[in-house]
């Protein structure tokens, strides 16, 4: 059997792949190859975060059940719960419409349980919309302190301001600014703490949708890589000495990964190792087509679909010097 | 007395909103957590966070109030904040009511404890919004993107 054949066989539909995306992620995953595969053809599992400012008591848990909620707590943060059976659209339950819960999943619950923002801290959350992490991290910071969840795109912000709104998250400004000039327009070593969950090809979100591979190509990966350094190198600059930057991704290519983590390291930053309870993932490349990286970047985590039975992510945490 | 008669153009302010708040629902105004804060001419919000970053803002914090001709009417969120403190002026809605206005009918109060105007909603802890109770029928005022489908 060849490798069109296999994949097929688990149910991804050959005209969606090209030949050089297959060689290079059979080059990047070497013997998880199989097994990535696999997970993609299938949908990941549901999941939420319940809303603490909305729903923390026994009673309003019990009204999720009435809307025939069955949740089991996902290992790496307190609010967000896989969905183990439910309505057919969650989206359309009372729940939802109140703001009681908010639908998300479990990997994106990442990179802000890695940032770990902290109450009554400056936060800058440089490509904001849709607002999942947005949210979430103002729950972590018990709406205290400011988040500056900015976007560029009008209709991706309302999205956000929507979701903001739905979500009670009071210490958050939406701010309309092309990330890539952050700096320019809300000052350098302003914010204690930056999220940069940069635009991506996508590759982590095939088990949603084929598009992400129907786009896919290397000529993409290089263009999107080239905005993805101008976001970090902008969202560093806003950062203070001594604060946190989360830079992550939903895909794999090491071009918008690894590499893009290496001009902070190129600037002086410390790649530090996240701790995230119960999560499983593989470490960061050092070494990719002839070109050596800092060992430092191995501390980043690459988290594939079949690790924790989520979607993909990459989330590389850095130390401003 | 008619809606038109109760038209109001006044802008918004703080101490107006509060005073509506005492007044329409007994609500202890010096027990509100929030800080309360006006946008554009005719909306209150509430935001936690530092207003020294609100430049080049295009929203801040959580939309509560609109005032309108027939006074303030409170958000879902509104509602939800506010809510809580409401001693009167209130009307309890059962799971059944409470379906009912999710899918944005209007809802006949059993009792008639309710004083015309806008009221506040609630099941157990929940907060669904408010309406305007005409005397006899509690018009709903839920946002077509927060109702539920059928």
């Amino acid at each position: 059997m060849n490798v069109l054949q296999e994949l097929e066989s688990y149910g991804i539909p050959r005209d969606v792949l090209r030949r050089n995306f297959i060689s290079r992620y059979r080059r990047i995953l070497g013997k998880e190859f199989s097994e990535f595969f696999r997970y993609l053809a299938h949908l990941p599992r549901r999941s939420l975060r319940v809303n603490p400012m909305k729903a923390v008591t026994d009673e309003e848990i019990t009204f999720l059940e009435s809307e025939r909620f069955r949740l089991i707590r996902i290992p790496w943060y307190e609010h967000g719960f896989w969905i183990l059976s439910g309505p057919e659209r969650p989206g359309n339950t009372i729940s939802h419409k109140l703001g009681l819960i908010y639908l998300q999943e479990a990997a994106s619950m990442i990179p802000p349980v890695v940032l770990d923002p902290q109450p009554g801290e400056r936060i800058l959350d440089i490509s904001a919309a849709p607002g999942s992490k947005t949210t979430q991290m103002s729950e972590m910071m018990r709406w205290r302190g400011t988040i500056v969840a900015n976007d560029v795109s009008l209709p991706r912000i309302k999205v956000l301001v929507s979701n903001i709104q739905r979500m009670s998250s009071l210490n958050v400004i939406v701010t309309r600014v092309d990330g890539r000039y952050a700096h320019k327009v809300f000052g350098e070593c302003s914010f204690d703490r930056v999220l940069v969950d940069a635009p991506c090809s996508a590759i982590g979100q095939v088990r949603r949708s084929w598009e992400a591979l129907k786009r896919w190509s290397l000529r993409a990966v290089k263009r999107i890589s080239h905005l993805q350094k101008s976001l970090v190198l902008s969202a560093y600059r806003c950062l203070r000495k001594g604060g946190l930057l989360v830079y992550s991704t939903c895909t794999f290519d090491p071009e918008e990964n690894e590499f893009v983590v290496q001009t902070l390291v190129d600037l002086g930053c410390e790649v530090l190792k996240p701790d995230v309870d119960g999560l499983r993932f593989r470490e960061g490349l050092t070494e990719w087509e002839g070109s050596r990286l800092d060992q430092s970047i191995r501390r980043t985590m690459r988290i594939y679909p079949h690790h924790n039975d989520t979607e993909g992510f990459y989330v590389a945490l850095v130390k401003k010097e | 007395m008619s809606l038109s008669s109760r038209r109001n153009e006044r802008s918004c302010s703080i101490s107006d909103f509060l005073e509506w708040l005492r007044g329409r629902f007994a609500i202890p105004t010096e027990r509100i957590p929030f800080r309360l804060i006006p946008s554009g001419k005719k909306r209150i919000r509430i935001f936690s966070g530092d207003e020294g970053l609100a430049k080049s803002s295009v929203v801040v914090g959580v939309y509560v109030a609109k005032r309108t001709p027939f006074g303030y009417v409170l958000s879902v969120e509104g509602a939800q904040l506010l809510g809580p403190l409401a001693r009167k002026n209130v009307l309890t809605l059962n799971q059944e009511l409470l379906y009912k206005w999710m899918l944005g009918e209007d809802i006949e109060p059993p009792r008639a404890y309710l004083e015309e105007g806008v009221i506040l909603l609630r099941h157990d802890r929940l907060f669904p919004g408010c309406g305007y109770f005409d005397g006899k029928i509690v018009r709903n005022f839920l946002p077509l993107d927060r109702r539920i489908e059928r």
